[in-house]
C-alpha cells in the first residue's frame, strides 16, 4: 500500500512532529511557568498582590489566547523570519507554537499552583518563609503532580496545533495530513496520519498519568 | 507570672472591608501575657478569636494599635525584619498545614530551612523534635500516611523546631476526637513545661482551656470582655457571655419546686472537699433540695456552682447561712427575676 519513499516521509514527519511539540512544550514552559507564577503571587490574596500588574499580565495572556492559531500562525511569519531566518519547516514553526502555547501553559500553570491549599501557605508565612522560599520550597513542589498533569494536557495540545501548522508550510505528520490526505484526496494517508497522531497523544497521556501518579504522595 | 509580659498588644483594632461592608473583627484590644505562661483565648465563632492569633504575628496587618512579641515591635517593622521575627513565633492550625508532598522529617525541616540551617543541622534537630513528640517511628510517613493527631504533633513538632519563645495555637485541637484532644494538649503542657515557650491557645471549647490554661480572655463582639485567672473566671464569671461559654448547656431557666423557699448559689472556691450539702441538712435539719449543679475540676480542684432551694420554713435560713459562714463556703441569693445561669 505505500512505497518505501512514503514510509520514509512518515518516518521523518513522525520526528519532525516529536521535535516540534517537544521544542515548543519545553520553550512555552519556560516563558509560561514565570508568568504562570506571577499570576498566582500578584492575585489578590496572593503571597504579594499587585493587582494592577496581575490585570495587566492577566489581560495580555487573555489576548494571546483569543486569537485563532491559524491567524496567529500567518500574523506571526515576520517575527518567525526574524528569529530563524525563514518562515518554512519544523523549527520555524516552533514559533508561532511558543507565542500561542505560553500563554495557555501560564494558565495550567496558574490553576495547578491555585490548588496548593492556602493554610500551607499561611503557615509557610509564619514560620517567616520570604516570597523566593514560598516559590522553590512550598507552591512549586507541593504542586507538583497537578503541574505533571497540566504539563501532558499541554504537550498534547501543542501536537495538535504543531499538525495544524503543515497548512502554512510547517513540517511533521499534519502537513503530510494535509498535502497527501486531503489536497491529494489519499484518503488512507490521511486515515494513517490520524492513527499515528492518536497513538502519540495516547501514550503522553498516559506517561503524564503515570509519572503524576508516581510523584504524588497524598494518594498511598 | 510576674515576669515581663512576652506578648503585649495595646489598642489593637482590625477592621475588613470598607464602606458599607465594613465589619470589625477587633476592637481596641489590650492584652498582656506573661512569658511562660499557658494562656486561652476563648469566644463564639465569629467572635473574632482567630483574627487576634493571626494579629500577634502579623499574618493579619492590625488597622490600628501596636503588637509587640519579644521586645520586638511587629507593628513597626519592614516586611524582611517581620519575616526574621517570625522565626521566634511558632504556630499550628486547626487543619495541620503540613506540606503534603514532604515527609515527616521534611516537614519538621522547613522552618530550620527557612531560618538558613546547614541539611545535617536541619536533620538531626528534626529528628530530636519527632523523638520529643514521640513519632521517631514515622520520619519518613507522608501526612497522608498519619492520623489527624499524629499530623498534630508533626505540626508541633515543626512549630517548636527552631526554639520559637511563643507557640500560637488556632484552634489547634477542633478538629480532633476527645480523646486525642487530650494527648495533644498534655503534649503542649508538657512541652510548656519542659521548653519554657509561652502558649496562646485560640479556642472555642471551655474544657480546652480547663485542661491546660492558667489564664484566659473571654472574648465576644470583637472585644475582650474578661480577662483572669481560669479558676477565677470559672468561680465569679463577671459577664453573660463567660457564663454561656462556661455553662453551654446552663442556658435553660432554674425551675424550683412550687412548694419550697428561696434559692440559694453556693459557689465552690477550690478548697471544697467535703460533702457540703449533706452535712448542711444533717447540720441544720433543713431539708435543701439541689435545683442546678455545675462543676469543673481544675488543677486537681473542683470549682463550680450548686443552686439548692431552702425550705419554706424561713425561720431555717438563718441557721444555714451561719452554718454556711462557718464552713466558709461563699453564697450568693438567687433573685426570682434573674433564674438564667
Amino acid at each position: 500500500m505505500f512505497s518505501i519513499e512514503m514510509l520514509q516521509m512518515m518516518s521523518t514527519g513522525f520526528w519532525e512532529t516529536l521535535y516540534m511539540t517537544l521544542g515548543a512544550t519545553l520553550l512555552a514552559y519556560v516563558i509560561g511557568i514565570p508568568v504562570g507564577l506571577f499570576l498566582v503571587i500578584s492575585d489578590k490574596g496572593g503571597i504579594r498582590p499587585r493587582p494592577t500588574a496581575y490585570r495587566l499580565v492577566g489581560g495580555v495572556v487573555n489576548i494571546i489566547r483569543s486569537i485563532p492559531f491559524l491567524i496567529l500562525l500567518v500574523w506571526v511569519v515576520p517575527v518567525t523570519r526574524f528569529i530563524v531566518g525563514t518562515a518554512i519547516g519544523s523549527t520555524a514553526t516552533i514559533v508561532p507554537l511558543v507565542i500561542a502555547a505560553a500563554p495557555y501553559i501560564a494558565r495550567v500553570v496558574e490553576s495547578s499552583l491555585k490548588e496548593v491549599d492556602q493554610g500551607v501557605l499561611e503557615a509557610a508565612q509564619s514560620m517567616g518563609a520570604g516570597t523566593m522560599q514560598m516559590i522553590t520550597k512550598v507552591l512549586l513542589p507541593e504542586a507538583k503532580p497537578s503541574l505533571l498533569l497540566g504539563a501532558a494536557i499541554s504537550t498534547t495540545v501543542i501536537l495538535g496545533y504543531s499538525a495544524m501548522s503543515g497548512i502554512v508550510g510547517g513540517g511533521g505528520l499534519g502537513a503530510i495530513a494535509i498535502n497527501y490526505g486531503y489536497y491529494r484526496s489519499q484518503s488512507d494517508m490521511m486515515l494513517v496520519m490520524i492513527i499515528v497522531l492518536v497513538v502519540i497523544v495516547q501514550i503522553i497521556q498516559e506517561i503524564g498519568n503515570f509519572v503524576t501518579r508516581k510523584s504524588d504522595r497524598r494518594i498511598r | 507570672m510576674d515576669a515581663q509580659p512576652i506578648i503585649q498588644i495595646s489598642g489593637l483594632s482590625k477592621i475588613f472591608g470598607s464602606g458599607e461592608s465594613r465589619v470589625a473583627a477587633l476592637q481596641n484590644v489590650d492584652l498582656a501575657i506573661s512569658q511562660g505562661e499557658i494562656f486561652g483565648v476563648i469566644g463564639l465563632s465569629g467572635a473574632g478569636k482567630s483574627t487576634l492569633v493571626r494579629c500577634i504575628n502579623l499574618l493579619e496587618k492590625p488597622t490600628a494599635g501596636r503588637v509587640v512579641v519579644a521586645g520586638q515591635e511587629l507593628t513597626s517593622l519592614s516586611e524582611a525584619e517581620l519575616r526574621r521575627a517570625r522565626l521566634s513565633i511558632g504556630m499550628i492550625f486547626q487543619g495541620f498545614n503540613l506540606l503534603m508532598q514532604r515527609t515527616a522529617l521534611e516537614n519538621v525541616c522547613f522552618p530550620l530551612e527557612i531560618a538558613g540551617w546547614k541539611r545535617e543541622a536541619c536533620r538531626r534537630r528534626a529528628k530530636e523534635m519527632l523523638e520529643i513528640v514521640e513519632l521517631a517511628d514515622k520520619e519518613k510517613a507522608y501526612p497522608s500516611q498519619l492520623s489527624g493527631g499524629q499530623k498534630q504533633r508533626v505540626a508541633i513538632a515543626r512549630a517548636l523546631a527552631a526554639n520559637p519563645q511563643v507557640l500560637l495555637c488556632d484552634e489547634a485541637t477542633s478538629a480532633l476526637d476527645p480523646t486525642t484532644t487530650r494527648s495533644i494538649l498534655k503534649l503542649i503542657k508538657d512541652l510548656n513545661a519542659r521548653l519554657g515557650v509561652t502558649v496562646v491557645v485560640i479556642t472555642h471549647e471551655m474544657k480546652v482551656v480547663e485542661q491546660i490554661c492558667d489564664r484566659v480572655a473571654i472574648i465576644s463582639h470583637s472585644r475582650i470582655v474578661e480577662v483572669g485567672p481560669v479558676a477565677e473566671i470559672f468561680l465569679r464569671p463577671q459577664t453573660e457571655v463567660a457564663r454561656g461559654l462556661l455553662y453551654p448547656d446552663g442556658e435553660r431557666t432554674i425551675h424550683s419546686f412550687g412548694s419550697g423557699g428561696p434559692l440559694l448559689r453556693l459557689l465552690y472556691d477550690g478548697n471544697t472537699d467535703r460533702p457540703i450539702i449533706a452535712s448542711l441538712a444533717l447540720a441544720t435539719g433543713a431539708p435543701v433540695s439541689i435545683v442546678y449543679s455545675a462543676s469543673k475540676h481544675i488543677e486537681d480542684k473542683i470549682y463550680g456552682h450548686t443552686v439548692v432551694q431552702l425550705p419554706e420554713d424561713r425561720n431555717l435560713i438563718p441557721a444555714i447561712l451561719a452554718y454556711l459562714d462557718k464552713e466558709g463556703v461563699a453564697y450568693q441569693w438567687e433573685s426570682e427575676a434573674n433564674q438564667h445561669v
